[in-house]
């Protein structure tokens, strides 16, 4: 009971990691890949939109990160030992993005040359976490780790640089734009600045649509996926689920605010539990042997210590960011 | 075996990156909360536009500091699984705990930045305590694990694994109050001489700004009063480690020889070959009046220990040198600024606001130091009595690019933060006095006081 309630917690704080972290890291993506004219008008409104929560938004990682080595340790260090370099990675986007967004917001605005340097950081950041992110998703059950240490390339890097990771970093970086995207357009006020966003919802839904699908490809390819697997009740559910909700967000972003929002967490949602449902109760299987999430979890006394912590963190933090996000949302268009 | 000393050396310039931003992170908030209150009360201009400027500065401190903590709880497993798979589900209490103490941080630290006219103005200023608090409370919390690695407790240890775990005997471990204790008076001493250091330079370069008058007086209030404090929880926190961890307090003193009348040494270059620590000052006795409140009781002494089992001496002994130094300094410091600022006439001695402008960053030295004794004088173990540091490391070769990249990585941070606090010094004075608008939501319509 406390490892099902503990599992819970750790799927709702990466769904929450996916679509408030997520969306702080698909503004940048967003910004990256705007024309030129309208960069600044992106930065400007993402600026405002998450400047005062995406501190908030960032410690999600943390929690998932102490439940992880509290509740299943041998999870956590089979992870932090076979994807200690893509982990790394992320670490340096995490640290760039969080740095570089603060800088760039503080620093004096005259000066052009350091503004360039936060930007470019802060984008090269946004988009490093989300591609190692899903590149260490991505292998988490593509058993491509060799069960013996051959070489360091062998054993440490060409697991995960496979196409499959690869696609699926993007699909993840696509995913978090479209997060991005989709959520901004609920806080503009100017008509232009809606239509502009409107149509970034669609052009990253479509990336995601193209590059979920490419992924898929690349992981039947690489023999990680069989494609009659793809008809089982849960990975047809949560495709299903993800591809309706997509289309709610395509009619009516922009339109109804809280319906969009929450189709796109419940597109996150069903992508991030079909993957964790196909293969539960595994929770990884790097090396082709499947570790179970019950063989992983921890005495009943951690757990148990570790669901209350939980319980009492939640109880605060819930109603805190409640209201932090309540304070700080501009007129809202219905 | 290259491997360990770079995972070592990444560790520890991680977490002495980390402890700067985390000891102004948990400092900061109230000092601003201070300053705060200072407007609201008497509508001194100079205290909200140090309000304002204090907010900045510690909103690039902040986003720092959760970043470079947020890879501290990675590296822990990144570098040393072998630890983590055992000590995690044990220690696990205060790590989640204060992660939920630091979230409330970030989110009232939001609240409070952006807040401004959005609450009432009472409420907006409570925000600010709360922000403080929560950061006070993390820390507390996340040292209740470096205190377990000291005196490791609630569980059974049958050479390989654990068993038996009780997470609040853990967390309740022997160490944990003594080193938070400290910890937090440091955090409070070393940010109040820093900024007090900063806003004394800025006075002596001849800035009239009024604001710079009202942060070295509540800089060095604060200062003076851990400064002070800080000596007699030492005192206590030594007596903590001597019966705790006796290896620790004989490398910190250089004490090779078990025997009574043990003498405090100050100074000296320990030679481990030759047990022998010359050019030291010796205090006789002192020693054994540290560590048991008693002139001629026996400490216990390195050669109570295989040598294996020894720490690196010299390292922790200049380490506590260091340390202890610089705490008596700057409570000298504090004691002779409380007498000037009792008879008003602080800004009139040049001299003492150049020795205070000295001593900037003299607190966080003393910091880094402290950890430095407590870390490198728990070696070999990582924890201690139970497992060494050399079987926790990662598998994963290379580390030294791990290590290279994070120097890298920080190095460039800790330049381009100072160099965005040098800024965020030098735009201070562009800081507008607050509006009417303002003004009517802090004090209402025509009640200004």
């Amino acid at each position: 009971m406390t490892l099902l309630f503990i599992l819970v917690v750790l799927f709702v704080a990466l769904v929450a990691y996916c679509v408030a972290g997520g969306a702080d890291f698909g503004v940048g993506i967003v910004e990256m890949l705007s024309p030129t004219s309208e960069r600044r008008r992106v930065r400007q409104l993402s600026e405002k939109a998450i400047g005062p929560i995406w501190e908030a938004n960032h410690v999600w990682i943390v929690l998932i990160i102490v439940i992880l080595f509290v509740a299943f340790p041998t999870v956590h260090t089979q992870l932090t030992t076979s994807m200690h370099v893509p982990l790394l990675i992320m670490l340096v986007g995490i640290v760039l993005r969080g740095t570089a967004f603060t800088f760039r917001y503080y620093d004096l605005a005259e000066d052009v040359h350091s503004d360039r340097l936060w930007t470019w950081l802060f984008r090269l950041g946004s988009l490093l976490v989300p591609i190692s992110f899903g590149a260490i998703a991505a292998t988490l059950h593509a058993e491509t780790i060799p069960s013996t240490v051959t070489t360091v390339w062998g054993s440490y890097m060409a697991p995960w640089l496979t196409w499959y990771a690869l696609a699926t970093g993007l699909f993840v970086a696509a995913l978090f734009a479209w997060t991005a995207s989709v959520f901004l357009c609920s806080e503009l006020e100017a008509e232009d600045d809606l239509q502009a966003w409107i149509r970034r919802a669609h052009v990253f839904g479509i990336a995601c649509a193209v590059l979920g699908a490419v992924a898929s490809a690349a992981a039947v390819l690489e023999g990680v996926l069989e494609l009659d697997e793809l008809g089982q009740p849960i990975a047809a559910a949560s495709l299903l689920t993800a591809t309706a909700a997509a289309g709610f967000v395509a009619r009516y972003v922009g339109r109804k605010v809280w319906p969009t929002r929450i189709a796109v967490s419940v597109a996150t949602a069903s992508i991030l539990g079909g993957y964790w449902g196909a293969h539960f109760p595994t929770a990884v299987a790097l090396d082709g042997q499947a570790l179970s999430w019950r063989e992983a979890a921890a005495p009943d006394a951690s757990l148990n210590a570790l669901s209350l912590a939980l319980v009492v963190g939640l109880a605060l933090i819930g109603p805190g960011l409640i209201v932090l996000y309540r304070v700080f949302k501009p007129a809202q268009r219905r | 075996m290259d491997d360990l000393v770079f995972a070592r050396m990444t560790m520890a310039f991680s977490l002495g990156f980390h402890i700067i931003f985390a000891a102004i992170g948990m400092a900061m908030p109230f000092f601003m909360s201070v300053a705060h209150r200072k407007w609201l009360r008497t509508g001194d201009e100079a205290a909200y536009r140090l309000t304002r400027a204090w907010g900045r500065g510690v909103a690039i401190v902040f986003a720092v500091g959760a970043v470079s903590g947020t890879v501290l709880s990675f590296e822990l497993g990144l570098l040393w699984p072998g630890f983590m798979e055992h000590a995690g589900p044990i220690i696990g209490m205060p790590f989640s705990l204060e992660g939920a103490a630091f979230f409330l941080e970030a989110i009232f630290f939001g609240l409070y930045l952006y807040g401004w006219k959005r609450f009432s103005a009472k409420v907006h200023w409570w925000m600010s305590v709360a922000v403080g608090v929560c950061g006070v409370a993390s820390g507390i919390l996340v040292v209740a694990a470096n205190g377990w690695m000291n005196s490791p407790s609630g569980f059974t240890w049958n050479g390989s694994s654990a068993s038996n775990i009780d997470p609040w005997a853990a967390m309740w471990n022997e160490a944990w109050l003594m080193q938070a204790g400290h910890m937090v008076i440091a955090a409070f001493e070393a940010v109040a001489f820093m900024v007090a250091g900063i806003h004394a330079f800025l006075i002596l370069r001849g800035s009239k700004d009024a604001m710079h008058k009202v942060a070295l007086k509540i800089a060095l209030v604060i200062g003076a009063f851990a400064a002070l404090a800080q000596p007699i929880h030492g005192h206590f926190s030594a007596q903590s480690v001597a019966e705790r961890q006796p290896a620790k307090l004989a490398a910190m003193e250089a004490h090779f020889v078990t025997g009574p009348k043990a003498p405090l040494r100050i100074g000296g270059i320990p030679n481990v070959e030759t047990r022998e620590v010359p050019y030291s000052i010796n205090i006789p006795g002192g020693l054994s009046f540290l560590a048991h409140d008693d002139f001629g009781a026996t400490v216990i002494g390195l050669d109570q220990f295989p040598e294996e089992e020894w720490p690196p001496v010299a390292i922790v002994h200049f380490a506590f040198q260091i340390m202890v130094g610089i705490g008596s300094l700057l409570a000298l410091v504090g004691v002779l600024a409380l007498w000037a600022m009792r008879k008003q006439t602080l800004f009139d001695k040049r001299w003492l606001l150049i020795v205070i402008a000295l001593c900037t960053p003299l607190g966080m030295i003393a910091i880094e130091a402290g950890w430095i004794v407590t870390e490198v004088g728990r070696q070999p173990w990582i924890i201690y009595g139970i497992m060494k540091t050399k079987d926790a490391v990662t598998p994963v070769p290379g580390q030294v690019w791990h290590f290279v990249l994070f120097v890298a990585l920080y190095g460039f941070l800790a330049i381009t933060t100072a160099w965005m606090w040098r800024r965020q010094v030098v735009a201070a004075k562009r800081i507008v006095p607050p509006d009417s608008e303002l003004r009517a939501w802090a004090f209402g319509e025509d009640k200004e006081p």
